[in-house]
């Protein structure tokens, strides 16, 4: 046996692959490697045969597809059939015997519980009421899977060509109904000769009666717990078997009394229910056709706007707009003053030119461009002394200017034309 | 786009251009029996209709079964949703009159009211639960289907109306689809001898 975990996630990722190979299984119970192979390509064409084969390998491994005695064939793990038929519900139809003997089984096991609480021996009752669970679960998938497959036999004759004979088409709906339906309407008759009630209602009754028992002489919290669980489920398998009998009676009946029309149009509908049943409506409906397709339409309900009196007030203020002047804010005058003066540099060189030889360069600009903010003057100032054309030197003494703002202590440069 | 000049003189000729394109436009299907009026005006200037509509971007498809859609061929998302539910419930009305021995193609003469839906609900109800309709969802559905033209709401229940036919006519072509797969699946090799759909008929 494979590791489950590994087997679970091959199943995860093969998923599509192994649906198509448990379908091929009803007709085929054996597969061989290039059936597998076909299947794959079939599935996941865009896989070249390396990644196919690996493909094919994975599934061994993990324990999907088991190698056959005496040959290299291959066949579904029995496991992962079942489980695969019961999600993809594909299931045959069960045998009613082994239904009847299911339900044969609840009458012993419900002995078993009466004889454990009669004897106080609650490991007994427990062991019975456990058993009983298990075949109230066993019944109710069964009678599930059941349905399911009689729905498909009924789709089936359904939906065969309209042409075929109707005692073919339903060839296999009447069998089904005289081995099947038939037996399991006997089992569930209410009357005497039916066990199905009889048996469940009894071990209802017991359970109930052990659980009332447990109450007055104080059992186990979890013994109850139990009892009580076990008694739901008996009371919830007697309504579904008796929804699944009456919608078993509902699908069968129709076709044995052959009431039902058949045409093209039922038989498509019937193909096309039992795809939507199996596959989701999306998927039986994914299908593309030539001629036909799904009937699709635009919703663009054109919508209209009407403009409210609001409007006209807006329009009747728009055609008497006068724009409005603004003030343009002023600068105040505690701003900053810009940071570049216009100075005439070329006009001050002329001058001081002119009036050369000047004791102290700073003073004469002070003198006659006292107008000047003290940090232009003092660049005219720096600049000037630099003057190539000029002889300037510094006097040793320092001495103090006051600007407009500050003052100044500096060695006054005598600037004068160089001899 | 438009191309009025040679429409011109037509335009007269159609009073309910108006009321017949905003029907259309909304995605509603125009049914002979369900507003024989406005069909009449629609068939006596068919090919100025359908000349005005196509010049405007839609096409006009009259069915001589007697309804009329302008016909699309991509939707968004949920119109394709509720398409497919449309689908859904027509299948099981169909399948529950098919039971029940009634002639399909008669399917206008069908009054279908809320009791018989919950029947029908009843019958398929782990297919419809498992698409997430209940009785009242089909109930919705039929309410969607009369404002697009697929059925007419009447005081004791709904009829349906001749354009529930495309729905009809894509039914068989999908059936005649699945079928041809599965045949040409038979006639294949044995390793492709299973259907991705269809082979459950075959066993």
């Amino acid at each position: 046996m494979a590791n489950p975990r590994s087997l679970v996630y091959a199943l995860y990722t093969h998923w599509d692959t192994v649906e198509v190979l448990v379908r091929l299984s009803r007709e085929l119970a054996v597969l061989t490697t290039e059936q597998v192979l076909g299947c794959i390509a079939k599935v996941a064409p865009q896989m070249d045969a390396e990644a196919q084969g690996a493909a094919v390998r994975t599934m061994v491994n993990a324990d999907i597809l088991q190698p056959c005695a005496r040959s290299s064939d291959l066949q579904l793990n029995a496991y992962v059939l079942d489980f695969v038929r019961g999600l993809t519900r594909e299931h045959e139809l069960g045998l009613a015997a082994v239904l009847q003997a299911r339900v044969a089984a609840i009458r012993v096991a419900t002995e078993a519980l009466n004889e454990g609480m009669q004897g106080a021996d609650m490991d007994r009752a427990r062991g019975a009421a456990n058993k009983l669970a298990e075949l109230f679960r066993q019944i109710s998938l069964q009678l599930d899977q059941d349905r399911h497959a009689l729905l498909e036999l009924a789709e089936d004759a359904k939906s065969a060509d309209a042409s075929t004979p109707i005692a073919q088409r339903y060839r296999r709906v009447l069998e089904a109904y005289d081995h099947y339906v038939e037996p399991m309407n006997q089992m569930m008759d209410t009357g005497p000769q039916g066990t199905f009630y009889r048996y469940l209602e009894d071990a209802e009754r017991s359970l109930d009666l052990a659980f009332e028992q447990l109450s007055v002489q104080g059992g186990l919290y979890s013994h109850r717990l139990q009892l009580r669980q076990v008694a739901h489920q008996a009371k919830e398998l007697r309504r579904f078997g008796r929804l699944i009998a009456q919608q078993c009676a509902d699908t069968v009946l129709p076709l044995r009394e052959e009431m039902r029309q058949h045409n093209a149009l039922t038989s498509a509908v019937s193909l096309l229910l039992g795809q939507v049943r199996k596959r989701g409506l999306r998927r039986a409906l994914s299908r593309h056709t030539a001629n036909t397709a799904m009937p699709v339409w635009r919703n663009e309900r054109g919508f209209r706007l009407q403009l409210g009196d609001e409007v006209r007030t807006v329009m009747a203020a728009a055609q008497q707009y006068q724009p409005q002047s603004v003030v343009f804010p002023q600068d105040e005058p505690g701003n900053a003053p810009p940071l570049l003066e216009h100075v005439d540099e070329a006009a001050i060189r002329q001058q001081l030119r002119s009036s050369l030889p000047v004791d102290s360069l700073l003073d004469w600009l002070h003198t006659h461009h006292g107008h000047l903010r003290d940090a232009t003057l003092l660049r005219l100032f720096h600049e000037l002394q630099h003057e190539d054309s000029w002889h300037i030197e510094a006097c040793e003494h320092p001495e103090t200017t006051t600007l407009q703002t500050i003052r100044v202590l500096h060695h006054p440069h005598r600037v004068s034309i160089p001899a | 786009m438009t191309t009025p000049h040679p429409l011109t003189p037509q335009l007269a000729q159609m009073p309910a251009l108006a009321e017949l394109f905003r029907l259309f436009l909304s995605g509603k299907h125009l049914n002979r029996m369900a507003e024989p009026a406005l069909w009449a005006e629609l068939e006596q200037q068919e090919a100025g209709y359908a000349g005005l509509f196509a010049a405007l971007g839609f096409e006009l498809r009259m069915d001589a079964r007697g309804f009329a859609w302008f016909h699309n061929t991509d939707a968004s998302s949920n119109i394709g949703k509720v398409s497919r539910q449309l689908a859904l419930l027509f299948m099981v009305i169909f399948d529950a009159q098919a039971n029940a021995g009634k002639a399909l193609q008669r399917f206008t003469d069908w009054l279908i009211d809320r009791e018989w839906l919950a029947e029908v609900h009843e019958q398929q109800k782990d297919l419809l639960d498992a698409e997430g309709l209940s009785t009242d969802g089909l109930i919705d559905l039929l309410g969607r289907a009369s404002t697009l033209g697929f059925a007419v709401a009447e005081p004791a229940g709904w009829r349906l109306l001749p354009a529930v036919c495309r729905y009809l006519d894509h039914f068989e072509g999908l059936a005649a689809a699945s079928r041809d797969d599965d045949n040409e699946a038979d006639a294949g090799p044995e390793d492709d001898g299973d259907d991705v759909l269809n082979d459950e008929e075959s066993d």
